[in-house]
């Protein structure tokens, strides 16, 4: 080797050292300043699965300290609430019994696992639900939305009738199905944009209506419509002809997904969006989202049962069960459990519902005699009766559900008086059991849950 | 000084050396050895490695006449020493041990739901449940059918675990419920249990969590795959 070509490799050799310095300098540089950087709050989502009144996921950029989390974050105004979760992603959770009268504000900070402190943030969230009906006009019936003073906003025109109302678990649309000529039925989605949650006061507003989609028409006898909280929408249509029942789900992202299912009647979605109950010659049958009849994932639950109402998205349901001597039954249904009946008599069952955790259950009873009256019970997931209380001249309007919103602990539903000239709104107080009667003229009501999340804070995902 | 010339002269031994090692990754997937140690993916890996160190020991036997002698046969001879070493001793490794050392970063688990019966859910399972749904009143009063190894965290109470695996030990995570142990019950770490009991709720540094109230608990041999992934 020629001392010229020997010069020539060390000088390579002494600037590789130099540069694998430099890179390692790099690094160690870049690894003291993400040491020093504080954390970050990534997103924050309005998550309907919950136990309490109303509950927030909150992801940060790092792991954090959750008791520090908790005694420094604060809501105002004040609500009970707890911290759940670790490393990076939380969840607030308003206890059951908070009653949520009016926006909040919450100011999240906290410390990392390091001590470092989280930058203080404000969020303006409104976990109420907002109230969606078909109200009846002179020229016919519409789709209007109740805006928190009180005034209404129309979702869709004047048609001669709407038939079904559904709205969409993560609060993103209302889909209803219209009906203006015999056996001319029309499915159309009304898309809206929550705005329950901001990083701004002034961003707090009630859902924004967005474009109006038709989902399905022309000749159709019936059609039914089940939304779960992640906003998918499973749609059922029919019509005179042999063989032209249809199902599908739309999904989020406007896909549609057809399924093969031979149902005997209408199909619920699992609020949590895991699944779907079917009505079947034998019973209730839960399937998964991907059902395959063939397939060993079918649960059943045998007899003559009717799904009433899920609890939220915690895997409780009520049903309502009838027995061959005309009895009727409600039942609490406790993932891997037997029912449990929590009331058994003979008066008609109207309507029931229940809360988060399945501990209370709201019945609508209607009696015959001596004279015709309807009745409201609370009761407890053992059938104690907590409370009850009539509707004096006030009956649960044909095909009324009754609706929960836990952020108010409020019922809504619809009630017609005596002679089914008026036909209200009802707002009644899941404690006490008072109820309250809108002044438009109504044909279907039910709540629009909140939703949105904020990411990253620059916009709001859809 | 004679017998290491004899080694010396031992043209036959990387040949051999290979085919034991090869023949000791193949005889580890075939009788399960590797369960412990590796998910299960991975095995068809080792059983193909171990084969092609088989063929290439086998070509090398037909021409060792004509090999030159090994450079160092001595750490030839360490090898199969190490490898007769891993027969002898099967592995044994101490899970508690092992899960008491590592972060409980769990890798992003796929969505789980309540459709899903409480009772078919394994450790697992609840553990990722109770982490994207991280409410302990959603959950409390579900049965609950798990088994796993007691993991003794120093001045905690025992957990019943698993370890999930994405390649083998070496990234071993674990997953551990609270166990409300009773009164006359003395989990021994490592030791295997089924546990069969309902999901409660209790209040442990002013925080509710879910606690496993057993009604029966069982012991069991260790599981041919112990490890989850």
């Amino acid at each position: 080797m020629s001392s010229k070509g020997f010069g020539s490799s060390t000088g390579k050799v002494r600037l590789l050292s130099v540069a694998l310095i430099g890179l390692g300098l790099v690094a160690l540089v870049q690894q003291q300043i993400l040491l020093r950087r504080p954390p970050r709050l990534r997103s924050v989502a309005i998550q309907s699965i919950r136990s309490g009144a109303a509950a927030l996921d909150v992801r940060f950029s790092r792991s954090m300290n959750r008791k520090s989390v908790a005694e420094n974050s604060r809501l105002v105004p004040h609500q009970p609430h707890q911290w759940f979760g670790q490393q990076n992603q939380f969840r607030l959770l308003l206890d059951p019994g908070a009653l949520i009268r009016s926006p909040q504000r919450l100011v999240l900070a906290g410390d990392d696992q390091r001590g470092l402190a989280l930058p203080n943030r404000s969020l303006w969230w409104d976990p109420r639900s907002t109230l969606v009906a078909v109200v009846v006009e002179k020229e016919g019936e519409q789709l209007k939305l109740r805006r928190r003073d009180g005034s209404w906003l129309p979702l869709s025109s004047v048609e001669q009738r709407i038939l079904q109302l559904e709205p969409l678990g993560n609060g993103e649309g209302v889909a209803f199905v219209t009906d203006n000529d015999p056996s001319q039925l029309e499915v159309l989605l009304r898309k809206l944009t929550p705005r329950a949650i901001s990083d701004q006061a002034q961003g707090l507003a009630e859902p924004l209506p967005a474009a109006i989609q038709s989902l399905a028409s022309g000749s159709l006898l019936f059609a039914h419509l089940s939304s779960n909280q992640r906003g998918e929408l499973l749609v059922q249509v029919g019509g005179i002809e042999v063989g032209s029942d249809r199902t599908w789900i739309r999904s989020v992202d406007a896909k549609r997904r057809d399924l093969n299912l031979e149902v005997a009647g209408a199909i619920r979605l699992l609020p949590d969006g895991s699944g779907m109950v079917v009505p079947s010659y034998n019973g209730l049958d839960l399937l998964p989202m991907n059902p395959d009849r063939q397939g060993n994932s079918l649960q059943s639950l045998p007899g003559s049962r009717e799904l009433k109402s899920f609890c939220s998205g915690s895997g409780r349901a009520v049903l309502l069960r009838n027995w061959p001597d005309y009895r009727r039954s409600i039942e609490l249904v406790i993932p891997g459990q037997i029912p449990r009946q929590v009331w058994l008599g003979e008066a008609g069952v109207m309507a029931a519902a229940c809360d988060n955790r399945g501990e209370k259950i709201w019945i609508v009873l209607r009696n015959a005699s001596p004279t015709l009256r309807d009745e409201l019970l609370l009761l407890n997931s053992s059938g104690s009766v907590l409370k009850r209380r009539f509707f004096p001249k006030w009956y649960l309007a044909s095909g009324a559900v009754l609706d929960v919103d836990p952020a108010t602990n409020r019922l809504l539903t619809v009630m017609t008086d005596g002679d089914g000239a008026k036909r209200r709104a009802a707002l009644i107080d899941g404690d006490s059991l008072e109820f309250e009667l809108l002044k438009p003229q109504v044909v279907l009501a039910r709540w629009l849950p909140s939703g949105g999340e904020l990411d990253e804070f620059s916009k709001v995902r859809r | 000084m004679p017998r290491l010339n004899r080694i010396r002269q031992a043209r036959y031994l990387p040949p051999l050396v290979l085919l034991l090692w090869g023949w000791l990754l193949v005889w580890s997937s075939v009788s399960a050895r590797l369960d412990l140690l590796l998910n299960a993916v991975f095995h068809p890996v080792v059983a193909i490695a171990g084969v092609v160190l088989m063929v290439l020991g086998a070509v090398q036997l037909r021409s060792a006449p004509r090999l030159k002698t090994p450079l160092n046969p001595l750490s030839w001879l360490v090898s199969v020493a190490v490898a007769l070493l891993v027969l002898l001793f099967p592995p044994a490794p101490s899970f508690s041990d092992l899960a008491a050392n590592r972060s409980e970063a769990l890798p992003e688990a796929p969505r789980l739901s309540f459709f899903l019966p409480p009772e078919q859910r394994t450790l697992t399972e609840w553990v990722r449940l109770l982490r994207s749904q991280p409410d302990p009143n959603l959950h409390a009063g579900d049965p609950v059918r798990i088994s796993g190894f007691v993991l003794q965290r120093p001045g905690m109470q025992p957990q019943l675990a698993r370890l999930t695996v994405r390649c083998c030990l070496a990234d071993a995570t674990p997953a551990g419920l609270p166990i409300d142990w009773p009164a006359n019950a003395d989990p021994k770490p490592d030791e295997w249990l089924a546990v069969e009991g309902t999901m409660t709720t209790q209040t442990k540094d002013g925080l509710l969590i879910n606690v496993v109230k057993p009604t029966t608990i069982q012991s069991i041999p260790r599981p041919e795959r112990p490890l989850e992934p």
